[in-house]
């Protein structure tokens, strides 16, 4: 069954949506949503598949970019942008992180939430 | 009780994702009008056999401008942020 | 006559790994980076890319933190890496402006023209290739440099 891949992504998000509702740590809940984004990164790449086509590289000269059947090229490169940003989100988080550790000197959510100077 | 909400809410979604995009046409669909302009077209205009790379750099190369504004925007805001651990190195004299 | 003070003994905590995991990667991190400027440099010719290499290369870097402390990495300048990362931004824009003053649109190819699948055959995507790889790795470098200089000990300027 081709569409393997849309529910892979599927379960993968969930899984990281339950560890980001479901942790206390700041850290792991990042890294939940690391995992959360990695799972639209192939959500992404496996909306683009079509059947019977191979990648749009055609560096070997028996594919002729007329009549050989390739997969769509614009998703792949979204992905890529995607990847970028989610590098950008995840330093900046980091950086956050730190500056909320060294305020209230604990890395629990819940104790993040009072309004102590 | 908020275990059973996160459960919840994990199911609902589940049964969303999988309503959603299970009966979809996905491997059969004819590919857009604009994808297969990019297919045809580049390696004639462009030389390049490398579509991916082709639309990221000759095609849509102004969003790739934008994409290294952020990466700079990022290296810059981790610096401005983190500002007071960086005056340590200039002090302890090793660099 | 003072008493003889009594040494506390110091206990070393290497920050190095062993004498195994230091020579594999002394071995491993030219081979790497030379990996790292093939993928930037066949960008428009086979998968890769600039940000693809960009990232191998600074894998290969960190690799060196990894084996062999945070010491080593007291040689990189973050001054040098911030001004390296803002060529790297201008020289994209410039390359752009060429396109401009030349008549034709902003960031247009204007170097097209070469057999499809030779080295020289991509025009302004070779370039772009270099100047976008350039710029990840020494971005991504700096900071993880940031990142890694919080833990350091000491007491912090106020």
């Amino acid at each position: 069954m081709i569409r393997i891949n849309l529910i892979g992504a599927i379960l993968l998000f969930l899984l990281g949506l339950y560890g980001v509702m479901t942790n206390r740590n700041l850290v792991r809940m990042l890294l939940n949503l690391g995992v959360m984004e990695s799972a639209t990164y192939l959500f992404l790449i496996a909306l683009g598949y079509r059947s019977n086509s191979t990648a749009p590289i055609f560096y070997e000269p028996t594919l002729v970019p007329g009549q050989t059947l390739v997969v769509d090229p614009i998703t792949q490169a979204l992905a890529l942008t995607s990847i970028v940003i989610g590098v950008v989100t995840l330093a900046m988080a980091l950086s956050i992180i730190v500056q909320i550790a060294r305020h209230y000197r604990t890395l629990d959510v819940r104790h993040v939430r009072d309004l102590r100077d | 009780m908020r275990s059973l909400l996160v459960v919840l809410t994990i199911l609902f979604l589940l049964v969303a994702f999988f309503l959603a995009f299970t009966e979809a046409p996905f491997a059969n669909a004819p590919l857009s009008k604009i994808a297969q302009t990019y297919n045809e077209q580049t390696v004639a205009e462009t030389s390049a056999t490398n579509v991916i790379a082709a639309i990221n750099f000759d095609w849509r190369a102004y969003d790739t401008l934008g994409e290294s504004t952020i990466l700079l925007t990022s290296a810059t805001g981790a610096a401005a942020l983190l500002r007071r651990y960086l005056h340590r190195r200039r002090e302890t004299g090793l660099t | 006559m003072q008493p003889r003070r009594i040494q506390k003994r110091q206990i070393e905590t290497r920050v190095e790994m062993t004498v195994m995991v230091r020579m594999i990667i002394r071995s491993l991190i030219p081979i790497i980076l030379v990996f790292g400027a093939y993928i930037i440099t066949y960008g428009h010719l086979t998968p890769g890319g600039g940000f693809q290499g960009g990232m191998i290369i600074v894998g290969a870097v960190m690799s060196f933190y990894l084996a062999y402390g945070y010491n080593i990495m007291r040689r990189f300048e973050e001054d040098d890496l911030d001004l390296s990362e803002h060529i790297g931004a201008l020289s994209y824009l410039l390359i752009g402006l060429i396109g401009l003053f030349a008549g034709v649109s902003f960031l247009s190819n204007i170097l097209r023209g070469g057999a499809p699948g030779g080295l020289l055959s991509g025009g302004i995507i070779l370039v772009l290739n270099f100047v976008v790889g350039f710029k990840v790795a020494t971005g991504t470098l700096l900071v993880l440099l940031i990142l890694l200089e919080v833990l350091q000990k000491g007491t912090p300027k106020q």
